[in-house]
């Protein structure tokens, strides 16, 4: 495999998309570092992997604290020599407010989940993927970063806005070194994620793939897909770039 | 080999980035119906080379502008290679001169618009009802339908604009048939074509602007109609992807 001995990070890697990526990389040869906050799911999906034959280590570190963080990204750092691929997948919608209620303290840890995560890992990992095989860095935004999100998602919409734009800066700051900084867009995928949803409206969950042109709902391998083209040699010419994996739902720019 | 046993038809097929579409879909197993319109020779290389690693290919000559030629097209790809197309990827286009707005008459704009949109329009028409459940269509854009193009192309842009926008509604209308539909936007890529249009000084310029600092090649165009293509891409529809090494954003 022409990946091997390349090594990649995948935040919030135990659940969902941040799992799925994880293999995905792991088939495509790569070395994964999962990161996760439960470390008994975390050394199970070590051991999923393992199963595999995929080599792979779970680092429990919460993305929204600076000093784990850092001290994390530069142990994997160090301990590889490099760092291949960075996806920032952590994030989440953290809950949901309507600006009048919102506290401050809410506000701030929607922020962190999704942007402040973001930077931190990436700041980290810098002087790391300069060491890499034609490194790079994918961060997730949303369809919320364009339309502002659903009821009292605006926060998150909010920060995922940030995250497109970091996304864009970083691929400035870092196109010297030949490191590529790209964004995936996911729609509506069938994750934990809307697991609330599903349960107590059930009805209303099975009506959004009404939404979505492909008639279904995407699948944390639609978005392991994409992440597995941005990080190869095949995407040497995209940089900066935010690919949508919705289905065909809110058509944008 | 990722496309193995689909069928798949370029546009233009006979140079540049046409040709490196032609040839990646080949490597990963498609059969290829390689359209040309003003170079056989062209054409001819392209199947020698999907030959060479004992690819599967035909070359058709086809005004795609024309409705009688695209007919003509979907005919001889299903004598070649059966009754059901799984690619088809809309990569005939061109600039033809540069022109400001004072400088263009009814048939310089006919001519534009002919042969970049209303070709994508027919073309897709007379080959929806042969296009296989799954099936994926890239169309070719350009990042000039982002910015309104350099100096000249007003016309060019705007009609890669129509591209993009007709893509959009296509992936609407055909996404509950099972068809994606979803185009790329190249940023300045070493072709003929900026051969042809544009002054060394404005594509080292450009370069130089460009966060990757060079330009890209034909064939890192087509690695990214090979992923749209393919299977791994089954999510995605109605998407203008830039591929422009970070020179612009939309």
């Amino acid at each position: 495999m022409s990946n091997k001995g390349k090594v990649a990070v995948v935040t919030g890697a135990t659940g969902g998309i941040g799992f799925q990526v994880a293999k995905r990389l792991g088939q495509d040869g790569y070395t994964v570092v999962l990161n996760g906050i439960e470390d008994e799911i975390g050394a199970e999906r070590v051991k999923e992997l393992s199963a595999l034959g995929i080599t792979a280590e779970y680092r429990g570190f919460d993305v929204t604290n600076e000093e784990a963080v850092t001290s994390n990204i530069q142990a994997i750092g160090e301990k590889y020599g490099k760092i291949d691929a960075l996806v920032n997948n952590a994030g989440g919608l953290g809950g949901r407010s309507r600006f009048e209620e919102m506290t401050t303290e809410f506000y701030r840890f929607v922020m962190a989940l999704n942007l402040d995560s973001t930077f931190f890992a990436s700041r980290a990992a810098i002087p790391y993927l300069k060491k890499g095989e034609k490194a790079s860095i994918i961060n997730y935004t949303s369809i919320a970063g364009w339309n502002a999100g659903g009821p009292g998602a605006g926060i998150y919409g909010t920060s995922k806005a940030g995250v497109q734009a970091i996304t864009r800066a970083l691929a400035k700051d870092l196109a010297e070194y030949g490191i590529r900084v790209n964004a995936v867009s996911p729609g509506t995928i069938d994750t934990p994620f809307h697991a609330q949803i599903k349960s107590t409206k059930p009805e209303v969950f099975a009506s959004w793939k009404n939404n979505i042109l492909l008639g279904r709902l995407g699948q944390p391998e639609d978005v392991a897909s994409v992440v597995s083209f941005l990080v190869s040699d095949n995407a040497a010419f995209l940089t900066a770039e935010t690919i949508q994996i919705t289905g065909g739902q809110g058509l944008g720019i | 080999m990722k496309l193995k046993g689909k069928v798949a038809v370029v546009t233009g097929g006979s140079r540049d980035i046409g040709r490196a579409i032609s040839v990646k879909l080949a490597k990963e197993g498609a059969k290829i119906v390689v359209n040309y319109f003003s170079s056989e020779t062209g054409a001819q290389e392209t199947i020698e080379e999907i030959k060479s690693f004992g690819g599967e290919a035909i070359a058709v000559k086809a005004d795609v502008s024309n409705q009688e030629d695209i007919d003509n097209l979907k005919a001889r790809a299903i004598e070649a290679f059966g009754d059901k197309i799984d690619i088809l990827v809309n990569n005939a286009g061109g600039l033809f001169e540069r022109r400001t707005l004072q400088e263009f008459d009814a048939a310089f704009y006919d001519l534009v618009m002919e042969v970049n949109f209303k070709s994508v329009v027919f073309t897709m028409q007379a080959f929806e009802s042969v296009m296989r459940k799954g099936g994926s269509i890239v169309n070719i854009s350009s990042q000039a339908a982002r910015d309104g193009g350099g100096g000249g192309s007003a016309l060019y842009a705007s009609s890669k604009g129509a591209v993009s926008t007709f893509t959009r509604a296509m992936a609407k209308e055909l996404g509950p048939k099972g068809i994606r539909v979803n185009a790329l936007c190249p940023g300045m890529i070493a072709t003929k074509f900026h051969d042809d249009f544009t002054k060394d000084q404005v594509r080292i310029n450009v370069a130089k602007a460009t966060p990757l600092r060079r330009e890209g090649s034909a064939e890192e165009v087509a690695n990214l109609v090979v992923y749209l293509a393919g299977d791994e891409a089954s999510f995605i529809t109605g998407n203008n992807v830039d591929i422009n090494g970070g020179l612009a954003f939309s």
